[in-house]
């Protein structure tokens, strides 16, 4: 089992240097003077000419680009981001404020999607062929077919404008900062942007779960006087649910990607939406270093479920190299 | 009816009788039909121009003259998501057409050279997929500028792993075929093996993939333009007539404005959806 993870561990950390080295040379492409990205923007106004170059020999802008990136790097690993061009901040300094709101919309979409789509799948499998599976896979259709940010709408016109349940965008009041009180704020974005998971996930339970009800293992079960509960959930769900895991790691960035849309919709101050307002304003570097930041935190992400995986699945994890 | 003979049923006939009595699938098809065929002819059912500014109309109501009134700056919202549909239509269709085509290249490559070619391509493809394709898409946007061509471009490049992933296990699996061997016994070169022999036997699945992913593009660039970094505000499709309607203040008080164009991206997505599903079960049976 140790093994497994450390195998699979380590096989993360090739694929987080050639995203490292893409998200570097990407940098590079940025017009203007590289050292702007390097210093603060008060330094810069001070210096002479002269000056700015010594600065440039000093911070190594004249190394061949080799050297340049293991320096980066060095200083990516310790959070050292560099400066944003719009603002002039350090954009470690963004993320940090931004990265914390977008792991709570994200994390709490992905709770409810799987919770929902798991049960809409289950019961459309079980009661297979009824007017609920029907039902259900129209709706499953719906959601994936309707864009996100047009539920978002939609939840914004009736939820909060006219029913006034919930506030139309932002993450929090002023003053009330907990954690109950931002829930409120969390809800809305956190379902639409949820939706099309819950779709897709139901309908891989529910063809999983038709697939593994059809075993003999499952009439084994059932002939054996196990109750009907027991048989779907123990035998059925359990065994259903490996394949139904790998979609969700391959639907993870897709949710991810959903947050730059849904956080822009319901203004919601997160890593979504300082990409979007970043992009729309040419901030390159931010732009790149947010991208390196949700990819590691996708590729982390997939390692746990899979690391999920392996716990429910044995043959995974002895069956590893 | 019944006296069809079994010798009559060739596999065409087959797939189709298997298709048509799919009635969610025809059902799909016709609304796409309907909605690309009403884009199309657009000039027969609106005697407006989708980018005419009249400034003395602007927020009309729906009526008889406007048949869902007018946007912010007086344009008939009827006749823009008429035109629009073409714009998003073909964006749509042209950006998984494209990706399909640098998918099934790669694929091809990779399924029947296998050895390192594979590995590297394989491994470029995994690399791809730990970045969104939303955020993929965002970062070309930025650094290409915003544009109808860039846009298809763009889609092209950020999707082709899917594709490529249905391609090369195709193949993987078809290049152990005896025909394959019957091919190289009578000389015949590995490029005309791969895309006369090879090729045409995986194309069922990726026919498949490529409707659906013209549902996913179309959806892409209603969400690229809603956001503004989509297809130029001047040209209308789908998804910049609801950047129009991005204020609290619009959602609320003229519904019509954004509500009309979320319908037709979500009706046309949808009835493609069904229509791909339905394709999926008579080319794909095994999924």
């Amino acid at each position: 089992m140790i093994r497994y993870f450390l195998y699979r561990l380590l096989a993360l950390l090739p694929k987080l240097l050639i995203i490292s080295m893409i998200i570097f040379l990407g940098l590079q492409l940025v017009p203007g003077d590289p050292i702007t990205r390097s210093i603060s923007p008060e330094v810069y106004a001070k210096l002479s000419p002269a000056q700015l170059e010594e600065m440039r020999t000093k911070l190594g802008l004249n190394d061949p680009l080799a050297l340049q990136y293991l320096r980066w790097l060095g200083g990516v690993l310790r959070g050292d981001f560099g400066y944003s061009l719009a603002t002039g901040g350090r954009i470690a300094d963004m993320i940090a404020q931004r990265l914390p709101a977008t792991f709570e919309l994200a994390t709490f979409s992905l709770a409810i999607a799987t919770v929902f789509g798991l049960l809409f799948g289950f019961v459309s499998a079980v009661r297979h062929n009824t007017i609920l599976d029907r039902v259900n896979t129209v709706l499953g259709m719906l959601g994936v077919s309707v864009p996100e940010f047009f539920f978002g709408l939609c939840a914004i016109l009736v939820f909060a404008l006219y029913l006034k349940w919930f506030p139309t965008g932002g993450r929090m009041e002023f003053g009330r900062e907990g954690f109950f009180d931002r829930i409120r704020y969390l809800v809305l974005p956190a379902c639409c942007l949820g939706i099309s998971l819950i779709a897709t996930l139901m309908r891989y339970t529910r063809g999983s779960m038709l697939d593994v009800l059809g075993k003999d293992y499952i009439k084994a079960a059932r002939s054996k006087g196990l109750s009907e509960w027991n048989v779907n959930l123990k035998h059925g769900l359990r065994n259903a649910l490996i394949p139904i895991m790998v979609i969700l790691v391959f639907r993870i960035p897709m949710l991810v990607g959903g947050t730059v849309v849904i956080e822009t919709v319901f203004n919601f101050p997160g890593m979504g939406s300082m990409l979007m307002d970043a992009i729309s304003g040419s901030d390159m570097p931010v732009v790149m270093i947010a991208t390196l930041i949700i990819s590691c935190a996708i590729l982390a992400a997939s390692f746990l479920v899979d690391l999920f995986t392996a716990v429910l699945d044995p043959r995974i994890r002895f069956g590893a190299r | 009816m019944g006296k069809r003979t079994a010798v009559r049923s060739s596999l065409a006939r087959r797939n189709l009788e298997k298709f048509l009595s799919n009635r969610l699938a025809i059902l799909g098809l016709a609304a796409v039909l309907l909605l690309l065929f009403a884009s199309l002819g657009a000039p027969l059912l609106t005697r407006y121009d989708p980018s005419f500014v009249d400034a003395s109309a602007r927020f009309l109501p729906p009526s008889a003259e406007h048949l869902l009134g007018t946007d912010n700056v007086g344009r008939d919202v009827w006749a823009r998501i008429l035109y629009g549909g073409r714009i998003s239509i073909f964006v749509g269709l042209s950006g998984a057409l494209g990706a399909a085509l640098i998918g099934i290249i790669l694929g091809c490559v990779s399924g029947y050279f296998g050895g390192r070619a594979d590995a590297v391509i394989l491994y470029f493809s995994e690399i791809f997929m730990a970045f969104p394709q939303m955020i993929l898409i965002l970062i070309l946007v930025g650094f290409a500028g915003r544009g109808l061509s860039n846009l298809i471009l763009i889609f092209s490049i950020t999707g082709w792993t899917s594709a490529h992933r249905i391609v090369r296990s195709r193949i993987l699996s078809l290049r152990e075929e005896a025909f394959v061997e019957c091919c190289r016994a009578n000389g015949i070169g590995g490029l005309s093996i791969m895309f006369n022999h090879l090729l045409p036997n995986t194309l069922g699945p990726v026919i498949v993939h490529c409707t659906l992913s013209t549902a996913g593009y179309v959806l892409a660039e209603s969400g690229l333009s809603f956001l503004g970094l989509g297809v130029p505000p001047s040209i209308p499709t789908w998804g910049n007539i609801i950047n129009a309607a991005k204020s609290l203040l619009i959602i609320q008080n003229h519904p019509v404005l954004w509500i009309a164009p979320g319908m037709a991206i979500s009706l046309f997505v949808l009835s493609i959806n069904f229509f791909g599903d339905g394709l999926r079960d008579v080319f794909d049976p095994a999924q």
